[in-house]
């Protein structure tokens, strides 16, 4: 098979592309309660166009600190219909190239280099996480891996312009900055204990890239940082979700949302780039798990992430393995089929790989119940409050344009602990008292028992609301609190 | 770039670094709880006996603390005045700190360069900012251990720098380990009794000072409601209110490489650092001389990164330029913060209505980080305060201040208080925000509110409330 390949590239380009707007646009929603809180910075920063650093809604108004380049970013293209759906796409679907520069650093094939980058592109940790999200790793991801990518490549003033821009805008669009400064450590570490040995120019970049995030970030989160100290890295969690966040991998979970090809694929890449080759861009790209399985053991990453970034990895290192299988095709007698190899072999990603992603998508809440919060929206006065899921605090924020009880921004949010209490009880007591004393406390004059809700909390509908003369069904999934 | 900064530009430095704070706030108020007891516990020093106690903290206690401060913060009021005790002073200490340190580390290097950028990293230090900005319980052990060490190394007046480090132990034991640390670091094998009478000397006053404690009262109990988290309070960057920077330790790493190249040549330095990290440990406090050794190496290191060949120019001069702006970014967090730091006006004028409104012998409820400011601004007795070395009943009271705050329930409430014969009690917006209780009708709030026959509240200003109990 003789390969275009920047046809071949561009023809996965608009493939990814075409798959993840399809997805987006199969809703006019969003497919996460986070990508409601992005969506109202962004739109606060359109109107406003200062930072939002102050919530009103969020635990009843609250003070936000957290980077926003990504904000301003969308922001600048709020000309273009659907400009949240369409844009955080094309930043994430960009990652396609750098995979496939990436790989092709690392085997000089072609054909595995676009394997790779497929594999990488319809990994279903990245899917399940950025796909209609509005999400921060939308760009964050691809300046991550292009970073990489430049480190390998460091030849010349520009690429070495282009790192240093890059250290500067990653802190400022998200934390896990921290995490790739943290990899950047862990790369050094391992070149020295495996006696290899990298560029002086390399080295200097690195020095440089870990000072500044580094720096970046102490001033972003200094606030948090002087309320929390290092318990800033748990983000104010609550003690009864922190065990939950920062839970360990289930096998079968990991195995799902890694994928099993770039999990075997992956694991060989390591093994013979690290232990055989000694390749310095193996040990870069190796660097990244190695500080995942570290953080994920000290309970420092949350699990999702985690994984995140554990597949993208190894999806990329599986590039060696899938070169070594292809050569290995070429040099047999079966080397006349080889083409017929690789079309199976294609086939059978997209089997094991694109088609777990498509059903790795889910959907937080129903158009129905969104129907239902924007009554509250339409009726209520201003000042009130809706009690909902933690899980579902920035949707119904968003939606009702009313304050929430508490939603999943822990840091410096006024008491979550004891909030995330108050919400269980709210739908577990059998006390009506109780639950008035809830509701008062945080001014809640609508309760929301929506399917997440019955869900997290085992509960159809709490059996106070049977007094009518207190409670009133506004809609099927809204209860009115007239007490 | 001329790196060399001339001694009395460091003196300038320095002073405006250790004004600045004042300057910041627009007032000569002492911030900190350390210089409000110190204040108090050396004014009262000439009209009581040690025998009697603090008869104020805990409502009475054993006078646990270490004598040395007070005992000269005591003097020079006597002397002079309390302003001169309790600022001018510390801020003179430290500059001559700083100049001793200029002195000491020209003395072991013979280079300008890294004598004044070593010099300049430790007075920008949040540490040594906080040490000799009001009078602390380190400011003046701290500077005879520096004075001591500089005349042992220019082998001038011995026996005075000797009799300096055997007294440091009544300035408390972290000091008399500093001591130790550094006579040990002068032994010489063929001047050994130089080293062992003073070790020894040292170690003796250190065991009587501390035994007769032991003796008159055992063990301590020890406070199992603190915190201990060296991290938090080491660096600056994370929270503490007295740490250093990361990008200290960033820089001194380069530093120690840079003296690794001279293999076992510094091993002095090495065992001190290992010292320095245990006790830093043990103690975040020891931070402020730990940044003595900390700051040299970090000069070394920045030296290092600077004339270093580097492949990339604009990369060295970046990476220079974060690092510095690295260790500006915690003094300027420092000094912004310090604005901020408590008691505010505002606490001092309420605590002065208690003093005026109340009787002497009445004891006050708060939450304990007020404690100190009670018994010094007020100059009433605490239920209890932050001073927990062999403070009564520490456990047993703060569970029963932990049951009054969070209880509805008046008559337990009026039990607990009646208990310990408290009459007044002392809310502040910070205890209601998170540091006692999180609503406005949590435990004790709601008591108060609920429960006029039993108190009467007779202040209520910028958030600040006091309640008087009705007997």
């Amino acid at each position: 098979m003789k390969l275009k390949p920047n046809i071949f590239l561009v023809f996965i380009l608009v493939l990814i592309l075409s798959f993840r707007l399809y997805l987006a646009f199969s809703t006019p929603y969003f497919d996460s309660d986070q990508a409601y809180f992005n969506v109202r910075v962004i739109e606060e920063v359109i109107s406003t166009k200062t930072p939002f650093s102050f919530d009103q809604l969020s635990y009843g108004g609250r003070e936000i600190i957290s980077p926003q380049l990504f904000h301003y970013i969308i922001a600048l293209f709020h000309f273009i219909p659907n400009f949240m759906k369409i844009i955080p796409e094309i930043f994430i679907t960009s990652l396609a190239v750098i995979a496939y520069l990436i790989a092709k650093k690392i085997t000089k094939d072609p054909l595995a280099s676009m394997i790779t980058a497929v594999l990488v592109s319809f990994s279903p940790a990245l899917l399940s996480n950025t796909v209609n999200q509005v999400s921060v790793y939308a760009l964050a991801i691809p300046i991550i891996y292009l970073m990489l990518y430049l480190l390998m490549e460091l030849k010349n003033n520009y690429t070495i312009h282009i790192i240093v821009v890059l250290s500067f805008l990653l802190p400022m669009l998200h934390p896990i900055s921290f995490f790739f400064a943290f990899s950047l450590l862990f790369f050094m570490i391992l070149l020295i204990s495996e006696s290899v040995k990298i560029e002086k120019l390399a080295k200097e970049v690195i020095l440089f890239s870990f000072f500044l995030i580094a720096l970046i970030n102490f001033i972003i989160f200094k606030k948090a940082f002087l309320s929390y100290g290092l318990g800033t890295i748990w983000q104010n969690i609550p003690p009864q979700l922190l065990a939950e966040h920062f839970t360990s991998p289930s096998i079968l979970n990991s195995l799902y949302l890694i994928g099993i090809i770039p999990l075997i694929l992956g694991s060989l890449g390591i093994f013979y780039g690290l232990f055989r080759q000694k390749d310095k861009n193996i040990i870069l790209l190796t660097s990244p798990i190695l500080s995942i399985i570290l953080l994920l053991l000290l309970k420092m990453i949350d699990l999702p992430t985690g994984l995140l970034f554990l597949s993208i990895n190894l999806a990329l290192i599986s590039s060696i393995s899938i070169s070594k299988v292809i050569h290995f095709i070429s040099i047999t007698k079966a080397h006349k089929l080889k083409d017929l190899f690789i079309a199976g072999g294609i086939f059978l990603i997209i089997a094991i790989v694109v088609i777990p992603s498509f059903f790795s998508i889910s959907r937080p809440i129903t158009p129905f119940e969104i129907n239902n919060l924007e009554y509250i929206k339409q009726n209520s006065p201003e000042d009130i409050a809706v009690l909902a899921p933690l899980s579902q605090g920035n949707t119904v924020a968003y939606f009702t344009e009313r304050k929430n009880v508490a939603d999943s921004n822990f840091i410096l949010a006024k008491n979550p602990e004891q909030r995330l209490k108050d919400i269980k009880l709210a739908y577990t007591t059998i006390s009506e008292s109780k639950a008035l004393e809830i509701f008062h406390k945080y001014n809640v004059k609508y309760l929301f028992i929506s399917r997440e809700a019955q869900k997290t909390y085992g509960v159809k509908r709490p059996i106070y609301l049977e007094n009518e003369n207190c409670f009133k069904q506004a809609k099927s999934t809204v209860y009115e609190i007239k007490c | 770039m001329k790196l060399n900064v001339s001694k009395s530009l460091l003196v300038l430095v320095t002073l405006i670094l250790l004004v600045a704070p004042l300057l910041i706030q627009g007032s000569l108020t002492m911030k900190g709880k350390e210089p409000y007891l110190i204040d108090r516990l050396s004014s009262r020093l000439t009209e009581t006996s040690l025998q009697s106690g603090d008869e104020l903290s805990y409502s009475g206690r054993p006078y646990s603390y270490t004598l040395g401060t007070i005992a000269v913060v005591s003097l020079i009021k006597n002397l002079t005045t309390d302003n001169t005790a309790i600022l001018y002073i510390p801020i003179l200490l430290g500059i001559i700190t700083a100049v001793l340190f200029y002195l000491i580390i020209h003395h072991l290097t013979n280079d300008r360069k890294i004598s004044s950028i070593s010099t300049l990293i430790l007075v920008i230090s949040p540490a040594f900012i906080y040490t000799f900005l009001f009078i602390k319980e380190f400011t003046i052990p701290v500077f005879l251990a520096l004075l001591a060490f500089y005349l042992l190394l220019k082998n001038k007046y011995k026996f005075l720098a000797y009799i300096l480090l055997i007294i440091l132990p009544i300035f408390g034991l972290e000091h008399a380990i500093i001591s130790l640390i550094i006579i040990g670091l002068n032994y010489k094998r063929d001047k050994k009794h130089h080293t062992i009478i003073p070790a020894i000397l040292l170690i003796l006053i250190s065991v009587m000072l501390n035994l007769q404690f032991l003796i008159s009262y055992g063990l301590p109990e020890v406070a199992s409601f603190q915190d201990h988290n060296p991290l938090f309070q080491i660096f600056s960057d994370f929270g503490s209110e007295f740490g250093i920077s990361v990008f200290i330790i960033f820089l001194a790493i380069f530093g120690l490489k840079e003296l690794w190249k001279q293999k076992y040549a510094h091993k002095k330095v090495y065992l001190s650092l290992f010292l320095l990290i245990i006790l830093l440990i043990i103690k975040a406090k020891f931070v402020i001389y730990a940044i003595f050794l900390l700051a040299p190496l970090a000069a070394l290191g920045g030296i290092y990164l600077f004339n270093s060949k580097w492949e990339s120019k604009i990369i060295k001069d970046l990476t220079v330029l974060i690092l510095v702006l690295g260790l500006i970014f915690s003094t300027a967090s420092f000094l912004n913060s310090y604005k901020q730091s408590q008691p505010s006006e505002e606490i001092i004028e309420s605590l002065k209505f208690l003093n005026l409104n109340s009787n002497q012998d009445s004891v006050i409820l708060s939450h304990r980080s007020y404690g100190i400011w009670i018994n010094s601004i007020a100059l009433r007795k605490n239920l209890m305060d932050e001073k927990t070395l062999y403070a009564p009943d520490v456990n047993k009271r703060y569970l029963d201040s932990q049951e009054i705050f969070t209880s509805r329930n008046l008559e337990k409430t009026k039990n607990i208080l009646g208990g310990y014969n408290l009459s007044y009690i002392y809310i502040t917006p910070e205890m209601k925000q998170g540091l006692v209780w999180n609503y406005e009708e949590d435990g004790l709030l709601f008591v108060l509110k609920f429960s006029p026959e039993s108190f009467e509240k007779i202040y209520d200003k910028d958030g600040i409330e006091i309640w008087k109990v009705k007997k």
